[in-house]
């Protein structure tokens, strides 16, 4: 599998959260794409989690394990990139989801759900989507069954705002 | 889990933990950690009004919060505040 999705920790804590159907929503995203994430997004969701005793954040410690998601080092060393992302005034974990998108061209969308990021990751044509986005694309390729896809968005609604969920459904279903 | 510390306050809010202390039949300290607890609450959600608008990332947020990004995810979830944002 050629694909690769590069991950927030937000977007990844939430999936490790959602089991439909007695599947944790990373594993169908792991049918459909390699899940690459960079070291402090990792520090994030699973050795703060884990210390904390979270269930999601072991079911991404046992999946970082297996190497089924990848951790990967941020080697990019680029002053005029880290200068403008710098100017944004974002934090080490923004700046590490930056470097790696900017860093590996073969990647096919990140997945992100804080705001000020996502425009940054626009702005610079890193093709930036939701986490809901990605569930809509892997039932429309026949990664997902369509029904365990609305549920995993029904399950995901409690952390988006009111439309975002809906929107997705109404994808989904091809009627929007 | 909870913390001691040596705050000073001024005189209005003094007379006032002292005040509300005696109707309430609370201590003083009680009604004064109260207050702080209403103001820390108070600060979460304006700072969660600057995520929700992207002056800030959730990093950013779980920075100026004093918790870890796991930290604020979970607490956040508790107070069924939204963490994904509109673009």
């Amino acid at each position: 599998m050629s694909r690769q999705l590069i991950f927030d920790a937000s977007a990844l804590i939430a999936a490790a959260k959602t089991t439909v159907q007695g599947w944790l929503l990373p594993d169908d995203v792991l049918t459909y794409a390699q899940v690459v994430v960079p070291p402090t997004i990792k520090q994030e969701t699973v050795d703060q989690g884990v210390g904390q005793g979270y269930a999601d954040a072991h079911e991404l410690d046992a999946r970082i394990t297996s190497h089924q998601i990848s951790v990967s080092p941020i080697s990019l060393v680029e002053p005029v990139f880290d200068r403008v992302v710098s100017a944004y005034g974002v934090e080490r974990g923004d700046k590490e989801v930056l470097k790696l998108c900017r860093q590996t061209s073969v990647y096919e969308h990140v997945i992100v759900d804080d705001r000020l990021l996502y425009i940054i990751l626009h702005r610079f044509e890193m093709r930036p989507w939701f986490l809901p986005d990605l569930v809509v694309e892997m039932v429309r390729q026949r990664f997902m069954p369509s029904e365990r896809g609305e549920k995993a968005l029904i399950a995901l609604k409690p952390r988006y705002r009111a439309g975002f969920i809906e929107h997705s459904v109404e994808q989904l279903k091809g009627r929007v | 889990m909870s913390a001691e510390m040596l705050v000073v306050v001024d005189d209005v809010v003094s007379r006032y933990a002292q005040r509300r202390a005696t109707e309430k039949r609370q201590t003083p300290q009680t009604i004064l950690s109260l207050l702080l607890r209403r103001g820390y609450e108070a600060q979460i959600r304006k700072l969660h009004d600057q995520y929700q608008r992207g002056d800030i990332t959730l990093r950013g947020m779980a920075r100026r919060s004093g918790l870890s990004y796991r930290e604020l995810y979970e607490e956040l979830e508790k107070r069924s505040l939204p963490i994904q944002c509109t673009v």
